[in-house]
């Protein structure tokens, strides 16, 4: 307990983990209070399914977050996953026992090539982030929209139920949840890669005169996140049992939401995956409460903009003070 | 290709003016391809979706000239409609109440953004991406996503051609506020405020500019436009639909690139806008002829950003 | 005879037409702390970054221990022993002081970073050369002096045989220079080679075996410390008297008071007074951040003040932005022109126009006749060199740039001019221009402050200096107590 306390007192760990804390304890808090709203809020069945709802954006704020250590963003991150989604169930081969393997693969290779080309177009020719993958994302939303006009196909359902099952009464993504955020915090704070793509964004002369590849660091950044919006979009191919080309339209906004709401910062090196984790539990359960308070779905609508809008602002006037 | 680019980019000095000799090719070449392109009733189309669409760009080439973007534009064009729509309800008497009220909710939605950006320090494309999803929660809740209402005889006829002609009502409010446009970036000091603040926000500062009340009236400027087409829209229209603005974020953008602004801000000005407004309408126009599918126009409008970029920006621009 | 271990020979350099360095040879040997004196824009830096792998020569070779080399990229430098500490530090601020010192250069062990053998190798660079610093400590949290400790312990990792210092020392407050020259002695002792760039004469004095002076350009000589004294060192890095670059100064100075500031306090000044007599240039020196820039900014309403006052002939006004500012007739030439005084992509005629907008413009409508009357007026009489005044102002040297900043400055006639750097990065010609400008300003009953880090500069141009220390001024020095000695005491805190 000294060592943990002492630990706090350290400079670097204030540094580095005071957003995530807040974010923790905000949402510890926020559990609290919802809790003593509505007796449903704690049972297996709600836990289950803010999971299920969680983790598509868990995988796509991962990506936002390496983007937003890099000082860059990926607005198409979003479109991404709907298109990994259509390629998923349009390859996908429903009747044969391993009819799913192919969907899957495409999928993720698809995430890694359209990170690839935003990476090549934000990092090898330095054009602004921001419009880039904007236009990037109407481009992949219409690759989307032309492999699955309308919203439907058909999963693999072996696939399906492996993904939608349960292991001791806990949801299996739960553990695949655990095993990517492992991974990616592994890579970003443990590796050579994950400090060059801090170092990238928080000093890019600096990390250019170091000999740091900044070129290739963008890219392999921007399609690391492409791979992991592909896995959301995966998951949502299982779990909605179909495809839908419009699926990942508001994922990139909420992404970026949440990963400033657990730390991360839009002028590169600062931020933790964990932080994001948190994040994107705190947005979820805004959603699952106001489901369970019964408000109107347009309502939700405006309630999320000016939501992300406060958090996204808390953020910004924080970072600006720093 | 590398080389070849690069030679193109040689020859674009001021694409301003370069966008107007590809104007003039492409419709020589749309005149040749197709018969009756010149022809009364397409001329006049042409124009009448090139004003709506030319009208919204007027704001986001100053909202670029500052070095920013207006990504609100759509959903504040949808909601101009829809709240057009339903207080006109069919009748000219609702007016002027429509036009107060319209007025007041573009300032409303310029004047946030300006607060958001200034005040609250957000990136002014997540601030305008942000207000967006509130706009859109508006007139989800204002319609209960069923648009009620329709055009007056007034709105309807700004959207008709007088006599022979092609020139209808929106076009010639669509010239007027043209000229004011181009005179007020070139001839006042607001418009040269605007270009010091979109080169160099820090210089802009020391030498005496208020950048605060100038991204103030941009994105009023912006919104308020905006709002305005998506209210005339209403006479094209007819009644109001909640997807009636969604291209017009990509295309506006496109339109003020494509007219050799820069998105670093700074560099540019309406009269290259003009052109691309003119280009992107003869493509979607185009697109349509060929019966093309909402996808593949997708890919193109989306593609034709990313390839304008490259040609125009690429070594000037950086996040 | 000490063995030597670099010459460089008929090195010719020059930037876009722009000479920097015209057939200069230069040597240094082994085990010696070489000092490189001169003034700004002599080509001190130019040559060492040469050395570095950052500019490539135009002309001229490079011998290192006696072989020809060719230095092409910063890599090829570090290969070879090289290794240099700019003046710009290269660190990531939000990082940790482990995480900067083996950036890029990571050990890895089973794909994961090995932070112990990190530690490790550090520590012992560390304890070898006497220096402490926290390894986990945020970056942008240290102060400069530790940040620069940074630099060189990264560099040391690389066990180079020849450490470049790229004015180590602008930024330090005495207690941290001793420090520093205290590791300098130790790498000395370890047998490094060390090259250091220096503007303070003292310090060649101090730490120096040898020093080369740069001027114009040019190596003007290299002597042996011990065999000169300041008044050569200046004589050789000035070149000529002084005299020859600052026009005489004024010495007509009535007692009538045209600006004046009362205690200004803020986050960064502590009851700062002065006042600024007609036809008179009042310096301003300092160390760097001893609140310089707080104070040109905060009397040209950018800085918020605490308290304090400001009175213009007698009658006290508020400058509570820099609109304000120029309102009330008070101009500044900022520090930085390419960040704070121009907007580059614009045209000449644009930014000149800039401060003034508003006395040529009627109702916002800007009359054309007027401002082409302006702009040629603003071109002629500051004979800014400009073919068009439609061509982007980065189109200019960066001479009749700085002179743009002015013009735009000028053009709403001020009463009090400000000038915070002003002849940094332009070439000695302009300078003479500048300077009569700036004596011309005063003699026309301007009031002019120039706040300036170059110590003759300062003195050339002054009637009066303002010292700085720790935010406050600490003395203000008149006549013949404008010394080099006095100034730098004043800036260190000591009094006179």
């Amino acid at each position: 307990m000294t060592k943990v306390l002492k630990l706090m007192k350290e400079e670097k760990f204030k540094y580095k983990y005071s957003g995530v804390i807040m974010a923790y304890l905000f949402l510890v808090l926020f559990m609290v209070f919802i809790g003593m709203f509505d007796d449903s809020f704690f049972t297996g069945r709600n836990l289950s399914n803010v999971i299920y709802t969680a983790f598509p954006l868990v995988m796509v704020s991962f990506g936002q977050t390496i983007c937003l250590l890099t000082h860059g963003i990926d607005i198409s991150l979003g479109m991404i996953l709907s298109l990994s989604n259509c390629v998923c169930i349009v390859l996908m081969k429903p009747d044969e026992p391993l009819g799913w393997v192919t969907g899957v693969a495409a999928a993720l290779v698809t995430g890694m090539v359209c990170g690839l080309i935003n990476g090549i177009l934000i990092g090898r020719f330095r054009l602004a982030a921001l419009i880039v993958t904007l236009s990037m994302s109407t481009v992949y939303g219409g690759i989307a929209l032309y492999l699955l006009p309308m919203p439907g196909g058909s999963i693999h359902k072996g696939f399906a139920k492996f993904l939608r099952g349960k292991l001791c009464g806990i949801p299996v993504v739960f553990f695949l949840l655990l095993i990517v955020l492992v991974i990616v915090r592994a890579v970003l704070n443990q590796t050579p890669l994950g400090r060059k793509i801090r170092a990238v964004g928080g000093n890019y002369a600096a990390a250019y005169a170091t000999g740091i590849d900044a070129v290739r660091t963008k890219i392999i950044a921007h399609m690391l996140a492409g791979l992991l919006s592909a896995v959301g979009g995966v998951f949502l191919a299982a779990y909605m049992y179909s495809g839908d080309p419009t699926i990942g339209s508001s994922y990139s906004l909420r992404a970026i939401a949440s990963s400033i709401i657990g730390g991360a910062v839009f002028s590169g090196a600062v931020g933790d995956v964990l932080g994001t984790l948190a994040g994107v539990v705190i947005l979820t359960l805004i959603n699952n409460m106001l489901n369970l308070l019964g408000i109107s779905s347009y309502f939700q609508f405006l309630l999320q903009g000016i939501i992300i809008i406060a958090a996204l602002a808390l953020g910004s006037l924080k970072n600006v003070n720093r | 290709m590398e080389t070849k680019v690069l030679h193109i980019k040689e020859n674009l000095k001021k694409p301003e003016y370069f966008v107007y000799i590809i104007l003039a090719v492409m419709f020589t070449v749309a005149v040749i391809a197709s018969p009756g392109y010149l022809q009364r009733a397409h001329m006049s189309g042409l124009l009448k979706t090139a004003s709506f669409l030319g009208i919204a760009a007027i704001g986001q080439t100053f909202a670029i000239l500052l070095g920013d973007i207006d990504l609100s534009v759509a959903n504040t064009i949808t909601l101009g409609n829809v709240l057009g729509a339903q207080i006109l309800m069919g009748s000219d008497a609702n007016l002027g109440k429509a036009f107060v009220i319209i007025l007041l909710a573009g300032i409303l939605i310029g004047a946030g953004n300006g607060f958001g950006i200034r005040y609250l320090k957000l990136d002014p494309f997540i601030m305008t991406l942000g207000m967006s999803s509130v706009i859109e929660g508006v007139f989800m809740i204002y319609t209960q996503g069923a648009p009620k209402g329709k055009t007056s005889p007034f709105m309807s006829s700004l959207c008709r051609s007088a006599g022979t002609g092609v020139v209808t009502g929106v076009f010639l409010i669509w010239i007027v506020l043209v000229v004011i446009a181009i005179f007020v970036m070139k001839k006042t000091t607001f418009g040269r405020n605007v270009f010091a603040v979109g080169a160099n926000k820090t210089a802009a500062r020391f030498s005496g500019i208020n950048t605060t009340k100038i991204y103030f009236i941009v994105y009023i400027i912006s919104a308020v436009l905006a709002i305005f087409a998506g209210f005339l829209l209403v006479g094209y229209t007819g009644t109001s639909y909640l997807d009636v603005g969604v291209d017009y974020n990509d295309n506006s953008i496109a339109a003020v690139i494509i007219g050799g602004t820069a998105v670093t801000g700074g560099r540019g000005g309406y009269l290259g806008t003009l052109a691309g407004v003119m280009l992107m309408v003869m493509l979607v126009d185009f697109l349509t002829i060929v019966n093309i599918s909402e996808a593949g126009r997708q890919m193109i409008q989306g593609g034709i950003i990313i390839i304008l970029l490259l040609l125009y920006n690429r070594d000037k621009a950086s996040h | 005879m000490a063995e030597e271990i670099l010459r460089m020979s008929g090195i010719y350099k020059s930037f876009g037409g722009c000479k920097a360095l015209t057939d200069v040879d230069f040597a240094c040997n082994r085990g010696e702390v070489h000092v490189l004196a001169g003034e700004n824009g002599a080509g001190k830096s130019t040559i060492l970054k040469i050395l570095a792998g950052l500019f490539e020569a135009d002309r001229g070779e490079i011998c290192l221990k006696g072989e020809k080399v060719k230095i092409r990229t910063p890599r090829q430098s570090q290969d070879m022993g090289i290794a240099m500490v700019f003046q710009e530090l290269t660190l990531v601020g939000e990082m940790t002081v482990e995480e900067n010192l083996f950036l890029n250069m990571e050990p890895v062990r089973f794909g994961v970073v090995d932070r112990k053998k990190i530690r490790r190798q550090a520590e012992t660079v560390m304890e070898q050369y006497g220096i402490t610093i926290d390894l986990d400590a945020i970056v942008c949290r240290l102060t400069v002096a530790q940040q620069q400790m940074v630099e060189i312990i990264k560099i040391l990792l690389h066990d180079p045989e020849l450490i470049i210092l790229d004015e180590p020392t602008s930024a330090l407050a005495r207690k941290e220079v001793e420090k520093l020259f205290q590791i300098v002695r130790n790498l000395i002792e370890k047998g490094k080679t060390i090259i250091f760039i220096s503007h303070r004469l003292e310090e060649v004095f101090e730490i120096g075996d040898r020093v080369t002076v740069f001027k114009d350009g040019e190596r003007v000589d290299t002597k042996l410390v011990s065999e000169i004294d300041t008044d050569e060192l200046i004589r050789m890095m000035v070149g000529r008297s002084l005299q020859n670059i600052f026009p005489p100064k004024n010495t007509q100075i009535t007692e009538e008071v045209l600006f004046e500031v009362k205690e200004l306090t803020g986050k960064a000044l502590q009851q700062v007074s002065f006042a600024v007599r007609k036809g008179e240039i009042l310096g301003i020196a300092g160390l760097q951040g001893h609140g310089q820039t707080e104070l040109m900014n905060a009397i040209s309403g950018l800085y918020p003040l605490e308290k304090g006052e400001i009175r213009m002939k007698g009658r006290e006004i508020k400058v509570k932005n820099a609109k304000a500012a120029l309102k009330n007739k008070i101009a500044l030439v900022p520090s930085d022109r390419k960040t704070e005084g121009l907007m580059l992509g614009l045209p000449v005629r644009d930014n000149l126009a800039l401060c003034s907008l508003g006395r040529r413009a009627r109702m916002g409508v800007i009359s054309a006749s007027k401002e082409k009357a302006y702009i040629d007026h603003s071109v002629k009489s500051l004979s800014i060199k400009v073919f068009n005044v439609n061509n982007p102002v980065a189109s200019l040297s960066g001479g009749n740039q700085q002179k743009v900043v002015l013009g735009k400055e000028l053009g709403i006639d001020p009463d009090v001019i400000l000038f915070h750097e002003p002849t940094r990065g332009i070439d000695v010609e302009a300078k003479n221009e500048f300077y009569n400008i700036m004596k011309n300003l005063a003699k026309q009953g301007t009031a002019v402050i120039m706040c300036s880090s170059d110590m003759m500069e300062v003195i050339g141009m002054s009637n009066r200096v303002a010292v700085m220390y720790e935010g406050a001024v600490t003395q203000i020095l008149e006549g013949e107590d404008i010394t080099e000695e006095n100034i730098m005491r004043c800036a260190m805190g000591i009094s006179v």
